[in-house]
Formats: structure tokens, C-alpha cells, sequence
């Protein structure tokens, strides 16, 4: 006993001597990282004087020393030149009061930063789509970069929750990325669109939840969720179905906009639900769910009163890729096999868990479904870029949600080419303003104007065949573009 | 008698040297991740606080501190977005966090020790996973979204989230309020109502013995708790601009109890210390991990301070900050030192 | 409705199988040893993870692709794997932590399993990631398998397996504890550990396998409950608080009380489903029957020997 007690006494002094350690080290460490962090977003010193530069950025005098200090001579001459762009400016609203500083837009000699929200921890992951980015990014470097100037990706993780996104927008605006290029965080982009603009941030890439369709720095590229509703609708009238059950993920804050939409434009075409069923993304089972759905009868359309006979005619379900396989468990499980339409089921990595239940769903993407378009050119170069960078679990998990982002980093890469040599935020905002027809390969052409964006309206019915993933079951396309 | 005061006036010195530095710190850096950082630790040293009122000082067991922490920030911002003024939003969200301490704390009249430990468990989880989260209460959380808060203004200064200048005032704001009430609890351990809580503490049986009221001086010590941990949760919104649940879920209720414990729970100090620690240790981690190239995520940070708990009890049952004050005061000649009872509290 | 009362009923009894089976090693543990232990249901997310690990990531029985199998010779080795990860979880914490503590207050004891489920939580995630979404550990054909009951009633066979298990564990672990020469050794720590080593008994012994049996049974209830819950780091932790209300139903002394306590409280958390459609909901249900059972509670009966240290 005495003995332990001594041992006890020899431990307790090292774990103190190692707190104080820790401490000490832990401290120094915390001051040198945020200098480093500093140094990597331009020229701390030069700027941090001015208490305004992020706030009020139109004085663009600080960031030419800057420019001029870390750049090539090449590239302080255009960093000079910079400051006479702003003072003209373009012409266009939306680039009124947008940093022209290179410094304060994260562009140095040989780099350009950018950032990305993306909920890496938590109930989703996203960190396909950051990697999808990043292979983008990785690709063009590798071709030595965009006039000149490296890519890199500043990420942060938003884990599922919308104060942990405020937070990453927080140190987005700290490290004056030059934008947000392809963004994921379900629970927090929606919510950060107008802060990262009314910090003169751009914003390229996005889910396509309803705030990213409101703001003039706000570039999506995809459709928005509100018009999957139209799309749906089209679908379900065109699959003869009268009476459907629905099923949505109601833990992200835009949910009742677009379950709004889905209902009107149902309701527009005859179709009556028989019950809506709010799942969660971090819920458990589906088993009551499913029982619910199969048999619910919130007294439209359905007259069903026996218990073995089902209620709907068809499910339509708006899920996330994860929610997906918990709710085809659950269908299996309670043997329940109907017409499936739903959004975002085309996972790779989830296919095998859908079973049979995929069998014959059908869905609609606003990106050529990569499936069965393996020969169209930018379909190659995605798939082989992101195998290239990021084999394995990451490649095969890639969606129609790595194709927005995939789209996000072409569209920036663009406009930075357009942008020039002097590149900075408001050029930036100029170039993708500038933006008319841009050919994506796997969509309809993009076009940009100054004032809010919705350059994309069109989907692809895609329907899974017969068989299931094991037995080399996959999704093929069904249709032309479908507008909306 | 005089040693003991100019000990004292000595102690109070320093700490507000210390917090004059750490004022002025983050003044030099103009940047709106270093500033917001500051003003979070000031935030957990403030709920940490209330740790070491209610288990340092009155001996009861809370692992629902984050809850406290999280009715007064949910209300303040559900009282700013329905259109008052934000400070008597705060006022009001830092009342809301008394009574509902209150309100907990009344099962602490018939319970102590592990069962109170297993109902703030059940009151932690039930508010993270319900109250805090589900769509019935959207009214008082926010929805899925929880409160967006932009700025307030006190005195014609501007206070916000998305300026270093206004988190900056935050800031300082919060550090003064740490300061006030960092002294008050400091007081509140010698006066009369500390030595009933630390009888409490000791024990109910004697205390109830002594003719100390048990109902009201527990009902007080949580009371007083939660109030510390509203002040945190009031100013919560303002710093970080959004109020939704994630930080006031459980593990961050178990982050609280497990920091007051490993710095020294009965030691303000150390709630400062935790604070600090808590807020940029995670901050550091991540920035090692892009600085390596590797993913750094931030359960490492959960590891550590889990394995830093596990040590520290079996090692320095008073914690780190306790430990330290002992072996100086060892190393002093001839104060003979009252042998002090084991951490935490006695059950 | 008569339908969705019936999904409810048989849904809370498979979840409150599961509890029960929670509860019997929280009750085990702190029987034997005097610790209540916040961190069992960490400690069986932990092996169940190790479960899932070996069944879905390394699946090294699957003969073809790259996808885990679903076949039988898989699943027992990723189970049985899990069930030796958890004996020498709990050796290992007995060993390196909770032998230390022995004659430190109960609520000391307490609190240092929250530094054992901070650790194992975090470490989980890191290990197996946090998504939300983790393929269940299912027995082949089990959910496709029906068994009928009655012109409406069709049961799939996983729900099955799940109730009989925690029934037929919860009577061996009764037996066992009642019976066997170890049991007795392990009440007479219980009562007494001073007097115990006295006559002989070997104290370090009986703590070391109390809390390897306690790390079994929380393995066997994670990988049970994994197709019925959201299978992630978080919610097989937080797991504890339900398993916390049925060992209180039962005093945190009486096995078969535990085990009704744990049928109850499923049953109860499965009703309101049907009318409230939140996955928080049956928190609020825990804390209400921690609540009542500790307040209505007689002095001397129940709990006794928990208040009083």
C-alpha cells in the first residue's frame, strides 16, 4: 500500500510536469499558428493595421505592398495594377464594394486560396465532396496551376450543425479566401449565404437550398431543390401514380420550402399524398416509419382500411444518401416493395446496402448520370481524376452531390482563367458575371449575369434495372433533358 | 490573520494581472478567428465556473451545465429574433437558466451523490435530443436552422459576430464580466453562505445537524449555477452569431464537469485555465493538422482530455491547478495545512 | 391503428430487450464493484464497432469483390471477435483504472468513467468515423425471414432473435451470479470487500471478471440493437441513459427487476412514436421514469445501498 502510494506520488509529479509542459509548448504553438495562419493569407502585417480591410474593403491601398512583396516581379506589376481596376471599376452592382486586394482575397505570387464548408464529423459526411474539389484542384496543378498560381483548398467542418458552419464562415472570412468553391454542409449553408456575402465573399458550388438562389455573390450550379418538386411531380404523373406516400429528411432548416414545392406542384397535377413522414438524419430504425407510410391515411386519396392491403400507390422520398439505406432496411423488413422516386440515390458506396429495394426506383439528376456515360468526356476525366487522387472508399462513395462539386471547381477554375493575372474577388465576381453558355459537358450550359443566379433548370430521369448491386445491377438513363 | 490578507490582495493581483494580459492579447491580432476564440474561452471559463460553484463548492454533481449554458442562449436569441432588445433578451435568458437550476435542483433535496448525477444525465439528453432540437419547440429553438443574431448595441458601442472590432468588444465585455464574478464566487466561499455549502459539501447529515437549511442553500447553489452558466449561454449568440444545439449537446455538458475536474474543481483559477484550454486547444490541433497535411478531426481532443481526466483522478485527486497550490505550499517551511477532503465532493 | 399499436408494442419490446440487456451489466458492475458506470454503453459501442469493423471493413471471409459478406462464417467471426475485444476491454479498465479507485467515494468513481467514455466515444469516431450511417450487423436472412402469428401479425425473424436473446442472457447472467461458486464470490465482494479478502476471496479476481462480464453483455446488447437504432458513435453512447432508467427500475440490485424495468421502458418509449414523430422524444421519456422511480422510491427498500456511503 505504502509502496503504491509512492508510485502514485512519482506518477501524479510526471503528469504535472507534463501539464505545465504541454501548456507552455501548447501556448507557444497556438502564437506561431496563428502567425503561420497569417503569413498564408498574404501579408499579415500589412494589413492587420487596418482595422477596417475586411470590413469596408473598397480601400485597396494596403494590399499593394503586399502584392509586391511576395509575388514574382511579374506578378507586382499586376498587383500595382490592380488598385487602378478598382478604381474604375467594372460596372457592375454586384462587384460595388468588393475587396480588389489581392492580399485580402487570399491571392499571392504562386497561390490562390480558396475555402469550403463541408460536414466532415456528424450525421453527414461530406468529405467526398471536399475530395472532389480537391482532385479538381489537384488536376489543374498538376497542369501548373491557373496563370501561374497554385490551387488550394482551405476546408473546415461544419458537422452537421448550423453554429459549427457560422463558426467555419467565421474562419473562412479570417482567411480571406478568395470564395467558397463547392460547399456541402446541409445543415449550415443555407444560413451562411448572406454572411459570407456580406463579407464579400463569393460563393461557387452549393446543395442548391433556397438561399443560394438570393444573393448577387452567390453562383450555384446546380438545380435548385425547390424545382426537384416540379420534377418529381412530372415523374410521379408520368408513372400513373394517383396517391403516393412521401417521406422527407426534416432536420435541415430549408426542408419546408422545398416539401411546400413538392406538395404544390403534386397537387397541381391531380396527385394527392396519403401521409408525409418527417424523418431525421441521425433517427434510428425506420420500422414505424415505414409503417406509417404504408398504411397512414391522412384522408386524402386513399380508402384503404385493411390492414394487409397498402395505403399509397408509390413512395417518393427526399432523403439523404445514408437515410436511404435505413429506409429500404425497414422496407425489407416488413416486406414492403413499391414504385420508388426519390432524389440523390445514385451513392456508390450505398448501393449495395439499397438491396433489391433500389431495384426499379427512379430518380432524376440534374448531371448526366456517370453510370452509363462513362464515354462522355467529362465524365471520364471526373471519374479518372478523383480514382487518380482519391482511390478507394472516397471514389466509389461519388454522386450526383460530387457532381455539383465537381461542377463548383470547373466554373471557378474559368472564371480565375478569366480573371487573369489580376485576380482578386471583385475581378473575380466580373469574370463569373462574364460567364454565357459554359459548356459543363454534363449539363445544360451555365450562363451568369449580374444580380441572383438560377442558371440551371433541366434533369435527366435516370431508373435503376432489375437487378441488384451485387448482381450488377445499376442506373440508366431514361430521358432527354426535361426544363423546368 | 494579516499573512492570510496580503496572501489574498497578492492572489487578486496577480489574477487580474493575468487578465489584463489576456485582454490585451487578442487587441493586437486583427483577426476575426483569434478574437471570437478569445471570447469562446471566456465563454467555457464562465460555464466551467458554474462547475466549480456547484460541485466545488456545494458537493453536488451536474453533467447538465451545457443545458443551462443552452436555455439562456436559445431564449436570448429567441427573445432578440421576436424583437426585444438584446440585453434584456440576455437579462431574461440568464433568469430562465436560474429557474430552471432551481428546477433541477429540486430532486437534490431527496437525492445526492450518483443518483443527482444520473438525473442531470437524463435532463442533459432529454433537452439536447428534444427540447433543443424538435420542431414542436421550433418557437424557442429556432428550428432546424436555431437563431441567427447579427448585433447589438450597448452604450453606442456596436457588438457583433462578423467584425474583429465587435468581437473584440464581446470580448472585453465578457471578460469583465468573468472578472466580477470570478471575485464574487471567490467571496462567496468565505462568507456565510459558502461555509454552508462547503458543510453541504462535507456533509448533508452534519450540515442539517449544524441548523443549516438544506432546501434552500442546495436550491441556492444550483440557483447560483446555472445563473453563472446562463451568463456564458447569454452571451453566446452574440460572439458566435448562431444559436442551435450541437453546442450545448451532452458530451459538451461532460466536456464542462471533466474540465472543472482535471484543472482543479474547486479552484476559480482553474475554471479560467479551462476555458482557455477548451476553447484553443482544439483551434491548435487543427492547425497542426494543416500545417502536417494530415486530418486532424476534433475528437482527438476529446482523447486527450479523457485520458488527462482518467490520470488526473487516480494521481491528483484536487486537479491540476490543486495539485500545483499543494506542492508549492509543501515546499514552503512550517504552514502546517489542514488535510483537505478528496475531490470532488464527498458523498 | 389497431396496426400501428401493434408495430409499437413488438418494436419497444426488441428495444426493450436490448435495454434490459444494458442495464444487467450497469447493475453487474456496480454490484460487484461499487462503480456506476457511465461509460457502458461507450464501452459497448466500442466492440460492437469492432464488430463491424471486421464483419464490413476487413471482411475477411468474403470470397468475391469488394463488398462485405453477408454470410454466416462472417458473421460469427466478427461477433465472436467483438465479444473477445469487450473481455479484454473490461480487463484492461479494471486493470489500468478502476483498481485504483477502490475505497474513493462512489461519486469519484463516477465520475472518471466520464474520462473512459469521453475517451472511447472520441476514439471510436476517429477509428470508424461519425457518419450516421453505418451498415447493421444483421444475421444472414434473419430480417427476410417471417414468422407468422395470426392472420396479420408476420414477425421478421431479427426481432425474434433480439427478445430471445436478452431474455435467455438475462436468466443465464441470474443463474450464474446465483449459483456459481464465482457468483457467490462476487456477492461476497459486493457485501463486503474488507471481510471478503479476509476469507479468502480473491477480490482482484472477482473485480477483473465482473467487469469483463459487464463489457460482454454491453458488446452482445450494441450489436443486438444495431439494425433497430441510428448506428453511430453518439447514439449507442447515449444509449446509457436509457439503460440508467431500467436499472434504477430496478434499484440497481435486482436482476429480473432490471429486466422488467428494461421491457417497460421500451414499451414506453415506443408508444408515443406513433403520435410523435421525434427522435428526441424518448429522452424526455427516460428522464420522466428516472424521475419517478427515484422520487417515489421508499427509504429503505430500493436504493438503499446506493444512497448510503
Amino acid at each position: 500500500m505504502i509502496g503504491s502510494n509512492i508510485v502514485r506520488d512519482r506518477v501524479a509529479v510526471a503528469f504535472i510536469t507534463l501539464s505545465v509542459a504541454a501548456t507552455v509548448v501548447g501556448g507557444g504553438a497556438v502564437a506561431v499558428s496563428y502567425n503561420q495562419r497569417g503569413a498564408s493569407s498574404g501579408t499579415a502585417g500589412a494589413t492587420t493595421d487596418n482595422g477596417t480591410a475586411t470590413d469596408q474593403p473598397a480601400t485597396t491601398d494596403t494590399a499593394t505592398p503586399g502584392a509586391a512583396g511576395t509575388g514574382t516581379a511579374g506578378n507586382s506589376g499586376t498587383g500595382g495594377s490592380s488598385t487602378t481596376t478598382s478604381g474604375g471599376g467594372s460596372g457592375s452592382t454586384s462587384t460595388r464594394g468588393l475587396s480588389t486586394s489581392q492580399a485580402d482575397s487570399g491571392v499571392t505570387g504562386d497561390k490562390i486560396t480558396v475555402g469550403g464548408i463541408f460536414d466532415e464529423t456528424g450525421a453527414v459526411d461530406s468529405t467526398v465532396e471536399r475530395d472532389t474539389v480537391r482532385a479538381y484542384f489537384a488536376k489543374i496543378n498538376a497542369q501548373g496551376g491557373v496563370n501561374g498560381r497554385k490551387l488550394e483548398l482551405i476546408d473546415c467542418d461544419s458537422r452537421y450543425d448550423s453554429t459549427a458552419a457560422t463558426q467555419c464562415a467565421n474562419q473562412m472570412i479570417s482567411n480571406k479566401v478568395l470564395s467558397i468553391v463547392g460547399w456541402t454542409a446541409p445543415k449550415g449553408e443555407n444560413e451562411q449565404v448572406q454572411r459570407l456575402a456580406h463579407a464579400g465573399i463569393p460563393i461557387i458550388g452549393g446543395l442548391g437550398t433556397p438561399e443560394e438562389f438570393n444573393s448577387p455573390l452567390s453562383f450555384p450550379v446546380s438545380v435548385p431543390f425547390t424545382r426537384y418538386g416540379q420534377g418529381i411531380a412530372e415523374r410521379a404523373s408520368e408513372l400513373g401514380i394517383k396517391h403516393p406516400a412521401i417521406v422527407v429528411i426534416n432536420d435541415v432548416p430549408w426542408v419546408a420550402t422545398v416539401l411546400q414545392s413538392l406538395l404544390d406542384a403534386l397537387h397541381a397535377k391531380g396527385i394527392k399524398e396519403t401521409h408525409v413522414d418527417k424523418a431525421s438524419a441521425t433517427q434510428g430504425s425506420y420500422d414505424q416509419d415505414v409503417l406509417q407510410l404504408r398504411h397512414q391515411n391522412d384522408g386524402n386519396g386513399c380508402a384503404s382500411s385493411d390492414p394487409t392491403k397498402d395505403c399509397p400507390d408509390g413512395l417518393i422520398a427526399a432523403l439523404d444518401p445514408f437515410s436511404y439505406s435505413k429506409l429500404f432496411a425497414s422496407m425489407d423488413g416488413s416486406n414492403w416493395h413499391t414504385q420508388i422516386i426519390g432524389g440523390g440515390m445514385d451513392k456508390g458506396t450505398s448501393q449495395h446496402d439499397y438491396a433489391d429495394q433500389v431495384e426499379n426506383a427512379n430518380s432524376l439528376v440534374p448531371f448526366i448520370s456517370p453510370y452509363d456515360n462513362t464515354n462522355n468526356p467529362t465524365v471520364a476525366d471526373y471519374l479518372s481524376t478523383v480514382n487518380k487522387y482519391y482511390p478507394g472508399k472516397q471514389y466509389k462513395a461519388l454522386d450526383v452531390y460530387t457532381q455539383h462539386s465537381w461542377t463548383a471547381a470547373m466554373i471557378f477554375v474559368e472564371a480565375v482563367k478569366r480573371a487573369g493575372k489580376n485576380i482578386n474577388r471583385a475581378t473575380l465576381v466580373d469574370a463569373l458575371n462574364s460567364i454565357k453558355n459554359f459548356d459543363t459537358g454534363w449539363s445544360k450550359p451555365i450562363s451568369y449575369a449580374p444580380g441572383n443566379h438560377d442558371p440551371n433548370h433541366c434533369f435527366m430521369w435516370t431508373k435503376h434495372d432489375g437487378k441488384t448491386y451485387d448482381a450488377g445491377g445499376s442506373w440508366h438513363t431514361i430521358s432527354d433533358w426535361k426544363c423546368f | 490573520m494579516s499573512s492570510l490578507a496580503t496572501g489574498r490582495s497578492a492572489k487578486l493581483g496577480a489574477g487580474l494581472v493575468a487578465l489584463a494580459i489576456f485582454a490585451v492579447v487578442p487587441s493586437f491580432f486583427n483577426n476575426l478567428s483569434i478574437r471570437a476564440d478569445a471570447a469562446l474561452a471566456v465563454i467555457f471559463a464562465l460555464a466551467i465556473l458554474s462547475v466549480v460553484i456547484l460541485t466545488g463548492y456545494v458537493g453536488q454533481v451536474s453533467l447538465c451545465q451545457g443545458t443551462f449554458v443552452g436555455i439562456s442562449a436559445f431564449a436570448t436569441g429567441w427573445l432578440f429574433n421576436s424583437g426585444m432588445n438584446y440585453w434584456i433578451a440576455a437579462v431574461i435568458g440568464v433568469a430562465l437558466a436560474f429557474l430552471l437550476g432551481v428546477l433541477v435542483g429540486l430532486p437534490a433535496l431527496r437525492l445526492r451523490g450518483i443518483l443527482l448525477a444520473i438525473v442531470t444525465v437524463g435532463v442533459a439528453l432529454s433537452f439536447d435530443y428534444y427540447f433543443f432540437q424538435d420542431q414542436a419547440f421550433a418557437w424557442f429553438n429556432g428550428g432546424f436552422g436555431g437563431w441567427s443574431v447579427d448585433s447589438a448595441t450597448l452604450f453606442g458601442v456596436n457588438f457583433d459576430s462578423i467584425s474583429p472590432d465587435g468581437v473584440l468588444h464581446s470580448f472585453w465585455l465578457l471578460l469583465a464580466v468573468f472578472a466580477i464574478t470570478a471575485i464574487l464566487v471567490v467571496n462567496i466561499h468565505d462568507s456565510g453562505s459558502g461555509r454552508r455549502f462547503r458543510a453541504i459539501r462535507d456533509s448533508e447529515l452534519a450540515a442539517a445537524t449544524m441548523g443549516v437549511n438544506l432546501t434552500r442553500y442546495k436550491l441556492l447553489g444550483f440557483g447560483l449555477s446555472a445563473m453563472v452558466a446562463g451568463l456564458a449561454g447569454a452571451f453566446y449568440p452574440l460572439v458566435v452569431g448562431r444559436v442551435s444545439a450541437q453546442p450545448f449537446s451532452f458530451f459538451y455538458s461532460l466536456q464542462f464537469a471533466g474540465f472543472a475536474v482535471l484543472m482543479g474543481v474547486r479552484y476559480v483559477p482553474a475554471a479560467a485555465l479551462a476555458g482557455i484550454f477548451m476553447s484553443y486547444v482544439p483551434e491548435l490541433l487543427i492547425n497542426v493538422g494543416r500545417w502536417t497535411g494530415r486530418d486532424i478531426k476534433y475528437d482527438y481532443f476529446n482523447v486527450i482530455l479523457g485520458a488527462l481526466l482518467v490520470v488526473q483522478i487516480i494521481t491528483a485527486p484536487d486537479g491540476v491547478w490543486g495539485d500545483i497550490a499543494k506542492r508549492i505550499g509543501h515546499l514552503q517551511p512550517k504552514r502546517r495545512r489542514v488535510a483537505q477532503p478528496d475531490n470532488v465532493v464527498t458523498t | 391503428m389497431l396496426l400501428q399499436l401493434e408495430g409499437a408494442g413488438i418494436f419497444g419490446l426488441v428495444q426493450g430487450g436490448v435495454f434490459a440487456l444494458a442495464a444487467l451489466g450497469i447493475v453487474l458492475v456496480y454490484r460487484v464493484t461499487g462503480v456506476l458506470n457511465f461509460a457502458h454503453g461507450a464501452m459497448g459501442m466500442f466492440s460492437t464497432f469492432v464488430a463491424w469493423h471486421v464483419l464490413i471493413v476487413w471482411h475477411p471471409l468474403a470470397k468475391t469483390g469488394d463488398q462485405a459478406a453477408g454470410d454466416w462464417p462472417s458473421v460469427i467471426l466478427a461477433v465472436v471477435s467483438a465479444l473477445l475485444f469487450s473481455l479484454a476491454l473490461g480487463f484492461v479498465l479494471e486493470n489500468a483504472v478502476f483498481r485504483w479507485l477502490r475505497g474513493r467515494p462512489q461519486l469519484v468513481k463516477a465520475v472518471i468513467t466520464i474520462g473512459v467514455l469521453l475517451v472511447l466515444q472520441a476514439g471510436a469516431a476517429l477509428l470508424f468515423g461519425t457518419t450516421q450511417y453505418h451498415q447493421a450487423i444483421r444475421f444472414p436472412g434473419a430480417r427476410n425471414t417471417f414468422v407468422s402469428f395470426g392472420p396479420f401479425i408476420r414477425l421478421s425473424l431479427e426481432y425474434i432473435i433480439a427478445v430471445a436473446a436478452a431474455l435467455v442472457l438475462a436468466a443465464s447472467l441470474a443463474a450464474f451470479l446465483r449459483f456459481s461458486r464465482f457468483g457467490i464470490a462476487m456477492r461476497a465482494v459486493s457485501d463486503d470487500p474488507v471481510a471478503a479478502s479476509l476469507w479468502g476471496v480473491p477480490v482482484n479476481r472477482v473485480g477483473s471478471i465482473s467487469w469483463m462480464l459487464g463489457s460482454f453483455v454491453a458488446a452482445i446488447a450494441g450489436i443486438l440493437i444495431t439494425p433497430f437504432i441510428n448506428f453511430d458513435t453518439v447514439s449507442l453512447t447515449v444509449l446509457i441513459v436509457d439503460a440508467l432508467a431500467a436499472a434504477l427500475i430496478g434499484g440497481l440490485v435486482s436482476l429480473p427487476l432490471t429486466l422488467l424495468g428494461g421491457f417497460l421502458l421500451g414499451l414506453l418509449e415506443a408508444f408515443p412514436k406513433i403520435w410523435i414523430q421525434s427522435p428526441g422524444f424518448p429522452k424526455v421519456i427516460a428522464i420522466v421514469v428516472i424521475l419517478a422511480v427515484l422520487l417515489m422510491r421508499s427509504e429503505r427498500g430500493l436504493l438503499r445501498s446506493s444512497n448510503d456511503e
